[in-house]
């Protein structure tokens, strides 16, 4: 809520001096369970992968997800957020033709929420602290590639198939997402 | 001079076909889906100079390609959006100036990314009003088939300014973050307009944005107005004073002069005025002849009831607090309308809170007024991060739909993951404004682990309290408290809490022999608690007030004893004064009864109470057994770990012996004696009177989280039937930190008493005998 996002704000101006920042292991802690939850609940949701064999898709994610490599938890951080926001929107399109269990659907964005909202805070601080990692490109690249998978979908006038081939995409995303996760040390 | 130069060059280029410049300034300018291209204009009025651009996509259009839109134009923009491109790729531009045949060299400009130079457009602003607040609807920048935020729509915050507008000295304005489109904000007053604007930005980026045009509302509700009451005949004038009541009064002063009233909103009393409504159909001010409302003159609160016969048609009123000397001028002039009677003000309710509850969330708020119900409404918190206002579906709490009080529990799967929550009051008819939405945070995100509670007797005072999670793994990382209720199980005493950060801690000042009981639960920083424990039960020791060591001491002069015989004997005393709590008497009579009582003292002063009286028979003199090894002590220093001890007296003896050590944990019923594959250290019929456990490459020492029980005892070589009784060393755990809590090494000066008795038959002595025996 408004009052609360600014008095969040206040209180955290005036404790700057008592060095509150980001507690990492808690967020870490936090995150995973969130994850943990998240794939969960795209396991449920998958119904029928057998005969989609055809329309398979190689969206190419950003080689830097797939295999990180070394990196600052600023840029970890802001990579996560930035997945979490796409597979957020991903899933608030139209699935009707998908047949999913709308509560599932429902607890999945409730996940993505939380984990977003956490986030949120914590790049607030790191903002404050004037360690916002603000040029990075995998950024970017992630725009491309969940660009592709909208493309894919609007192409495929969100066919069953279609959503049953980015469900499984989803799935190789969250395990980047608990990859980048671990790299959430204090 | 530069510029005359060059521009004269260029006369004579156009003239003589000599070279043409590139435009210049060139700028590219991105608003939402917008390109632009910009320059300078030249100079040079005459001809015909054009402008062209070219675009390249490194990786997809490698060869420089006519951008669409900037072909040969004349003026000094161009608009390049119907390109279709990647905006999160790199693009490169450049441009040059054409006249005739004749054309510049290339410019180009330097590499961007579109998505990273545009500007974010205005955003959409709809307004909502109500008394005290206005809610604010924001549609996201850009068109709906936006390409360059088709990613971002959801995404975007705003920043929302928002002021008063009036004028005059105090100029009010606010500036609010949202993380969502819909905002509301609160706490405004009430018939005054406000104007807003708003801007968009993403969180992840830098682009510059620009504000919507400035959008003002006024908020409604009424400074006066006329309430009819719950008994349905009596009107009164209710004045609402949103505005501060400034007091003249100086600050040494304020005994002196009495306030009718003290409440913050500074209501002091009222005095209203009534005009006939026709009146004020006539000009100039002697017509306005305002009368004294009666009963209304000197009002100490924010409501006057005046005779009824005052509310008729067509009369305004008006109304001004004073106290002492001063007042305020006069509030806005209200007509009273009979149609309007039923108005009834009811306020939002505020503060509202989830709170713990014995184990059960409860939903709470703050409600000035009476005789109201209330709703409550909650919403899943990501519902708030789409625009439009259908999206925001707020949905009934079960079992808060008419709640008479101002708390309600519903059922607990409302409380799950983030939700808001708002409630409103209602009376009869009317219902006041929703209440601020508060964000409910399960907290569920973490579940602390089961834990696991046992207490252990240290001795006859203290038990030792250890809590243990069963997954401990990554909790490491937090601070956590942990809440311990320790209470006597016989007795309905109150239980005591321990608020404890370690895990392991010793609750001393017990009674002897009781049953003690505890339950733990552990609790983050920030609220969550465990589900608690299980509840450990333990008995302190029994008897005497002394270090368990010390009463081992005096049955250790017991266990020598094998017969009871009556021995009478004169009645003498003798007193030792020992820091060690386990020694020896010497040079005592054989086949006597011998007993003693001890007390403790510290340093400064304070003695203990007297302990129980043991007593125990010397042997007779035939030399059954060795004597036992004497003293045995372990040292624990780091990771030292050395058990050591004294020879028993050998006056009687000739030939060596040998020492055996054994152990045992809790866990197993029997001894094991201390060998090579045991251990790792052989302490079996050893000639020393050490045995040394400390890991090293042999020996593997004990492991640190155990309970170890040591025994050691004198043998004869090759007669173990003559061996010793069993001297036990007091039970320990190898803490982390390596240091044994000795409880009998602090310095205690301990005084010890001998009695020696006699006359006493074996009957009567043996049954208190076996109880302080045990």
């Amino acid at each position: 809520m408004i009052n609360r996002c600014t008095l969040q704000l206040t209180v955290l101006l005036c404790l700057t001096g008592a060095a509150l920042s980001v507690n990492y292991g808690k967020l870490r802690l936090q995150q995973r369970k969130s994850n943990s939850a998240c794939q969960t609940l795209l396991w449920q949701l998958i119904t029928s992968p057998q005969h989609c064999l055809d329309d398979r898709m190689d969206f190419q994610i950003p080689g830097e997800v797939e295999q990180p490599q070394q990196v600052r938890k600023e840029e970890a951080m802001v990579v996560m957020y930035e997945m979490l926001q796409q597979i957020f929107s991903i899933f608030r399109r139209g699935f009707s033709n998908a047949g999913w269990n709308e509560t599932i659907v429902e607890n999945l964005l409730e996940e993505l929420d939380e984990q977003m909202d956490r986030l949120e805070t914590a790049l607030e601080e790191i903002t404050r602290e004037g360690k916002f990692p603000w040029e990075n490109r995998t950024v970017l690249r992630l725009k491309t590639y969940y660009l592709g998978i909208l493309q894919y979908l609007k192409a495929k006038f969100y066919s069953r198939c279609a959503w049953t081939v980015v469900q499984a995409e989803i799935l190789r995303n969250f395990s980047f997402l608990n990859r980048l996760i671990g790299v959430l040390q204090d | 001079m530069q510029r005359e130069l060059a521009n004269s060059l260029l006369v004579l280029g156009a003239i003589g076909g000599t070279k043409l410049k590139p435009p210049q300034n060139v700028e590219v300018d991105i608003i939402d889906d917008t390109f632009t291209l910009r320059w300078a204009r030249s100079r040079e009025p005459a001809g015909n100079v054009t402008v062209s651009a070219d675009y390249q996509i490194p990786g997809i259009v490698d060869n420089w390609t006519k951008l669409p839109g900037c072909q040969h134009v004349t003026s000094a923009t161009c608009d390049f959006s119907s390109l279709k491109m990647n905006v999160y790729e790199e693009i490169k531009l450049r441009i040059r100036a054409e006249e005739g045949d004749n054309t510049s060299p290339w410019r180009e400009l330097d590499t961007f990314i579109p998505f990273q130079q545009a500007r974010i457009g205005p955003p959409k602003v709809h307004l909502e009003a109500e008394d005290k607040a206005i809610a604010i609807n924001i549609s996201p920048p850009g068109a709906e088939d936006s390409i360059m935020w088709q990613l971002e729509r959801p995404h975007f915050k705003y920043s929302v300014i928002i002021w008063r507008n009036a004028s005059g000295a105090q100029t009010w304005n606010e500036t609010h973050h949202s993380r969502f489109p819909r905002i509301k904000i609160h706490k405004l007053v009430p018939e005054t307009t406000y104007c807003v604007k708003v801007k968009a930005r993403l969180l992840l980026q830098r682009n510059p944005a620009e504000f919507s045009p400035v959008h003002c509302v006024s908020t409604t509700g009424v400074i006066l107005v006329a309430v009819l009451l719950p008994d349905g005949n009596v009107l009164s004038l209710r004045a609402h004073f949103s505005a501060r009541l400034e007091s003249s009064v100086p600050a040494q002063g304020l005994g002196s002069t009495p306030t009718t009233a003290t409440a913050r909103r500074g209501t002091a009393s009222l005095s209203a005025h009534g005009e006939r409504s026709y009146l004020k159909r006539t000009s100039g001010s002697k017509s306005e002849k305002w009368a004294q409302v009666q009963g209304c003159e000197r009002a100490p609160v924010a409501w006057c009831a005046p005779p009824q016969d005052v509310f008729r048609k067509g009369i305004y009123f008006r109304v001004r607090a004073s106290r002492g000397n001063s007042s305020s001028p006069w509030s806005e002039e209200e007509k009273f309308d009979a149609g309007r009677q039923v108005e009834n003000e009811l306020p939002a309710p505020e503060n509202i809170q989830v709170i713990l509850e014995n184990d059960t969330y409860v939903l709470k708020w703050d409600y000035t007024h009476d005789n109201v119900t209330f709703e409550a409404q909650w919403l899943k918190s990501y519902l708030k991060r789409t625009s439009g206002s259908k999206s925001e579906k707020w949905a009934q709490v079960q079992g808060c739909e008419r709640a008479p009080v101002a708390w309600c529990a519903p059922p607990q799967d409302v409380f799950r993951k983030g939700i808001y929550f708002r409630v409103r009051a209602s009376r009869g008819n009317s219902s006041s404004p929703w209440s601020e939405e508060e964000k409910f945070d399960a907290g569920r995100q973490v579940v602390i682990p089961p834990l696991i509670v046992a207490l252990k007797p240290l001795s006859s005072h203290s038990l030792r309290v250890s809590i243990g999670l069963q997954d401990q793994t990554e909790l490491q990382h937090y601070p956590l408290t942990y809440e311990v209720s320790f209470w006597e199980n016989a007795s309905n005493t109150e239980r005591k809490t321990f608020v404890e950060q370690r895990a392991d801690f010793t609750v001393p000042s017990l009674k002897p022999r009781t049953v003690y009981c505890a339950i733990a639960q552990a609790l983050l920083e920030d609220g969550p608690r465990s589900q608690p424990s299980n509840t450990a039960c333990a008995t302190t020791e029994a008897g005497a007030q002394l270090p368990a060591c010390l009463k081992k001491a005096t049955s250790a002069l017991a266990s020598v004893a094998q017969r009871i015989e009556r021995r009478p004997a004169g009645h003498r005393r003798k007193t030792f004064v020992e820091q060690r709590a386990d020694f020896t008497v010497p040079s005592l009579k054989p086949r006597t009864v011998y007993c003693a009582i001890a007390q403790a003292l510290l340093e400064d002063g304070p003695r203990s109470q007297p302990s129980n009286t043991a007593c125990a028979t010397t042997e007779a003199d035939s030399p059954s057994q060795l004597p036992a090894p004497q003293n045995p002590k372990i040292r624990l220093y780091n990771t030292e770990q050395v058990l050591s001890w004294e020879p028993g007296s050998l006056s009687h003896e000739a030939g060596p012996v040998v020492y055996q050590v054994q152990f045992k944990y809790p866990s197993s019923r029997e001894w094991s004696d201390v060998t090579v594959s045991s251990v790792g250290v052989n302490c079996s019929k050893i000639s020393a009177t050490e045995c040394d456990f400390t890991p090293t490459g042999q020996s593997r020492g004990f492991l640190h989280y155990f309970n170890v029980s040591l025994r050691v005892r004198t043998e004869l070589p090759g007669l173990p039937e003559r061996a010793s009784a069993w001297a036990s060393v007091p039970w320990f755990q190898h803490y982390r930190n390596g240091a044994q809590r000795k409880h009998c090494n602090r310095s205690l000066s301990e005084t010890i008493k001998i009695v020696e008795e006699r006359g006493r038959t074996p009957e009567k002595r043996s049954k208190e005998d076996l109880e302080r025996l045990a």
